[in-house]
């Protein structure tokens, strides 16, 4: 039996997906349907194609460049590499 | 399922250095416990494991509410624990940033996300044990929850830091935020019935993986 002999939690939790699953369907009709980056894209008040942050040269600009990705991840990974040799766990 | 979908440039270099900072201190400290305690060898193989487990289903497009993904961060929090468990988010993030799924830059603030998902999902099913013994609830409710939180953190974090080249006023930017949430916490639901399966099915044939959170 993999539901327990408490069933007050049972009703509790049933409950409480069905509020959350209610607001999420009222919040999805509100919102229109797009994927996940279009929606934050959408909700911070840029356009249908850059995201935010795209367009404004001030921050950090790794996106899409691949010599940036390389170059990051090997540094992440010799500095995970020295940390591992020094505070193995 | 909280997760900043922002690419590197979104957050001003302060706030990325700030973020980063605080999800570094926090590993520090979990790093420092876990040496202090022996060695979990079998926790150890629950957190890779873990580890697998979330980088795949982060990378996995549900077509549900426009596309969403999993992040089974409550359940790390349940099976490792909140300190072996903000090891584990950190190296997803790492991991998915690599590919592209969500900035270099916003690892930190991803990573003190899930760490809040990862806690109060932990804390949420250890301390309800006493008011619901039963698993499969208890780690659903568990998971709503972290989730939840996770949200919250999600809004707070890209309402302090800001997002460069925004002309949208805070109220609007909230408002939007909001929705997001709400449409993620839908997939919470789907996330928490998983959640709560695997941990009645743990529960049953491996308590002893639960701890004293177990039945």
């Amino acid at each position: 039996m993999i539901f327990p002999e408490g069933r007050r939690g049972l009703f509790i939790f049933l409950g409480l997906l069905a509020v959350v699953f209610a607001l999420a369907v009222v919040a999805y009709l509100a919102a229109g349907d797009m994927g996940i980056e279009e929606r934050f894209s959408r909700a911070l008040g840029g356009g249908e194609g850059e995201g935010p942050g795209e367009e404004n040269g001030g921050g950090l600009a790794l996106e899409g460049n691949l010599l940036s990705y390389v170059a990051v991840l090997g540094v992440l990974a010799a500095g995970c590499y020295i940390l591992y040799r020094r505070f193995r766990v | 399922m909280a997760h900043v979908h922002l690419q590197d440039g979104s957050f001003s270099l302060f706030w990325v250095v700030v973020w980063w900072a605080a999800a570094l201190v926090l590993i520090g400290v979990s790093l420092l416990i876990l040496r202090s305690r022996k060695t979990d060898q079998k926790k150890i193989t629950v957190a890779a494991f873990c580890t697998a487990a979330a980088f795949a289903v982060f990378q996995v497009s549900i077509p549900i509410f426009g596309g969403v993904h999993l992040t089974l961060t409550p359940l790390i929090g349940i099976l490792t624990g909140p300190l072996t468990g903000s090891l584990v988010v950190l190296i997803v993030n790492i991991l998915s940033a690599a590919i592209g799924h969500g900035g270099y830059g916003l690892i930190g603030a991803n990573t003190l996300i899930n760490i809040v998902e990862v806690s109060v999902g932990y804390a949420v099913f250890r301390l309800s044990k006493p008011l619901m013994p039963g698993l499969f609830p208890r780690a659903g409710i568990a998971t709503v929850l972290g989730l939840l939180c996770g949200n919250v953190a999600m809004i707070l974090i890209i309402l302090v830091s800001g997002i460069q080249g925004v002309s949208q006023d805070m109220s609007a930017v909230l408002g939007g935020l909001s929705l997001i949430a709400a449409i993620n916490m839908g997939v919470a639901v789907v996330e928490a019935f998983i959640t709560g399966l695997i941990i009645a099915y743990i529960g049953k044939v491996r308590p002893d993986m639960l701890g004293s959170g177990g039945p």
